[in-house]
């Protein structure tokens, strides 16, 4: 656990872990409470970020177009 | 075929080979996550609009000139173009963002509406908009670091290439960045600190 760092877990969400990294982390996860609290507010916090979506406006879209 | 199913490697050799609709379902597939990721960088959504027109004219001119080469996703590599304008404006005006666009921007309009009551909408809605404004309250390295990562779906390693840092660098700006975020939410007690933490 002492080599654990939440570099390890912010790779993992993300899914870039090498496979022998990916099963690691996943362990820790399983095993230590405190990683797993980490890695499950680190989750609810990205999810959030993923709802927040904006659009341009129309207008921007229709000038783009017209430049074709 | 449904245009869901068709990827943008294929919508790019549609639109090459001389369909020009085509480019319309790019941008369309692609609108949010570039538009939000200029409006995290620059703050202002005039100057976004003006950059998400830019990064998509130096995207059509880059296949009207044929020299668009098929290296790696479309996303990453549209976002690498909108992240250079970024980076070329505040080098112009030589500064980093500093004024923040607090206009009644509202997210929710922009939002795809799901089965939910009035009461879950309101909820979202106050959720995204603190999330939105927490995230533009974060340093400029670490808000790129979670636009770059998140909307723009590059790599660690790619982020480190684009930004000429070190991956662990990268990391660092992102481990700082949820710290703040954290912080932040506990410290506003926002209303998406129930569902954090």
């Amino acid at each position: 656990m002492q080599d654990f760092t939440n570099n390890d877990l912010i790779l993992y969400y993300f899914n870039e872990t090498q496979l022998n990294q990916t099963v690691a982390t996943q362990n820790a996860i399983d095993t230590y409470p405190e990683i797993e609290q980490e890695y499950k507010t680190m989750v609810a916090i990205f999810e959030k970020i993923d709802g927040v979506l904006l659009n341009p406006s129309e207008k921007s879209i229709q000038k783009i177009l017209s430049f074709i | 075929m449904q245009i869901n199913d068709v990827t943008d490697h294929q919508l790019i050799e549609q639109y090459t080979n001389g369909n020009k609709s085509a480019i319309e379902h790019l941008i369309r597939r692609h609108q949010q996550k570039i538009f939000t990721s200029l409006y995290f960088l620059v703050r202002n959504r005039e100057l976004a609009e003006d950059m998400f027109q830019e990064t998509f004219i130096k995207v059509i001119n880059t296949f009207n000139n044929g020299t668009y080469k098929e290296e790696g996703k479309f996303l990453p590599w549209a976002m690498r173009i909108g992240h250079n304008l970024v980076i070329d404006y505040f080098r112009k005006k030589q500064r980093m963002p500093l004024v923040y666009d607090r206009e009644d921007y509202s997210v929710v309009n922009n939002l795809k509406l799901h089965d939910e009551n009035a009461e879950d909408k309101i909820c979202r809605e106050q959720i995204h908009n603190e999330v939105r404004l927490l995230i533009e309250e974060l340093p400029y390295e670490q808000r790129e670091i979670i636009i770059m990562r998140h909307y723009a779906d590059l790599s660690f390693k790619e982020i480190a290439d684009v930004t000429n840092c070190s991956i662990n660098t990268a990391l660092g700006r992102m481990r700082y960045a949820l710290i703040n975020l954290r912080k932040l939410i506990k410290d506003k007690k926002l209303s998406c600190y129930i569902i954090i933490f």
